[in-house]
């Protein structure tokens, strides 16, 4: 079934049509997963955020603001999720590494790929979270800056400084890993 | 922007946030970042080199599907369509009936004891008063022409 926009699908997900709520969740479902999953390490409570994300979308569809952006809304749904989790494990405090910039050492010729992919997982949960998030929904998600400032309700400047300085974090960890 | 207004400082700034590609600069600066890098390469080129290696890291991620047992729960814990209401009757049925048959003989009575009105004003006035639940004036009139 073809939708015209998200607020097609939205109301027509709020009276309980199944081809819209397919279509919101496979619209969507990727999207906060990859970002939960990046931000806490860990597939399981990935999940759970996700469920909960959309339990929280599908409760909010009946009284939807149509100027509302529903993408924007999902993923700050699911952020905040995240910070949450994140608050709670937060006796196992990550330091912020020491930044090294050695322009000669490359991180990727030190890992093969699969310890690349896995390296590059963890090193980016164990970002402070607002690094993490800016990275993930900018870098791996391609979200513009825009969207990606909205979604962390934060200015665009903001948002630039954080990506600046989750690569210089991410370098520096990847290098740390790479070393030991 | 033009590539005289953007400052050195500024496209490195750029390259550290957003990587090597320009085409992850926020647009209004885009352009003119392409053209300083374009113009100077010297000096970015190091800048550049760091940012590509990062890049090529981040670029390398597995995409992330939504697996099928997520994709069901989630559209199971969707809002469910109203259920369709049949309509039934559950009273018993001489309820109905005895009301239809009230009804008939209701009408039937008023039709019997109904009576004319005479000229086309007193129809009209009738015809006023009728709607406004009285049926006694032709019966007045009828009464004050005998005194």
């Amino acid at each position: 079934m073809a939708f015209s926009s998200d607020l097609d699908r939205i109301t027509r997900a709020a009276a309980g049509d199944p081809a819209a709520v397919s279509s919101l969740v496979d619209r969507y479902s990727s999207g906060v997963l990859a970002l939960a999953t990046r931000m806490l390490g860990d597939a399981s409570e990935a999940e759970d955020v996700t469920q909960e994300t959309f339990l929280r979308a599908w409760k909010a569809l009946p009284g939807w603001e149509p100027r509302a952006k529903f993408s924007t809304w999902l993923h700050r749904v699911a952020l905040n999720l995240c910070y949450d989790r994140l608050r709670k494990r937060r006796e196992v405090t990550m330091e912020i590494l020491p930044e090294r910039t050695d322009p000669a050492m490359n991180p990727a010729e030190l890992l093969d790929q699969s310890q690349r992919v896995r390296a590059v997982e963890d090193a980016i949960s164990h970002l402070p979270e607002r690094q993490a998030a800016a990275l993930t929904l900018c870098a791996l998600q391609g979200h513009t800056q825009a969207e990606a400032a909205d979604i962390m309700d934060v200015s665009v400047e903001a948002l630039e400084s954080l990506l600046a300085r989750a690569r210089r974090t991410l370098r520096a960890s990847l290098l740390e890993r790479a070393a030991s | 922007m033009s590539g005289q207004m953007i400052s050195d400082a500024r496209v490195l700034a750029l390259i550290e946030a957003y990587g090597a590609d320009p085409a992850m600069f926020p647009d209004a600066e885009r352009s003119g970042a392409r053209a300083r890098m374009t113009d100077h390469p010297e000096r970015f080129a190091a800048a550049l080199e760091t940012a590509r290696q990062m890049d090529a890291l981040l670029g390398g991620m597995p995409e992330i599907a939504t697996p099928g047992h997520l994709r069901s729960a989630l559209i199971a814990s969707a809002p469910q369509p109203a259920p369709v209401r049949k309509f039934s009757w559950k009273l018993p049925v001489w309820i109905p009936a005895g009301a239809l048959a009230s009804l008939t003989v209701g009408l039937f009575a008023g039709m019997s004891v109904a009576q004319p009105a005479t000229t086309q004003d007193e129809q009209a006035e009738a015809a006023v008063y009728a709607s406004l639940g009285f049926d006694t004036y032709t019966l007045d009139l009828e009464e004050e022409a005998l005194q």
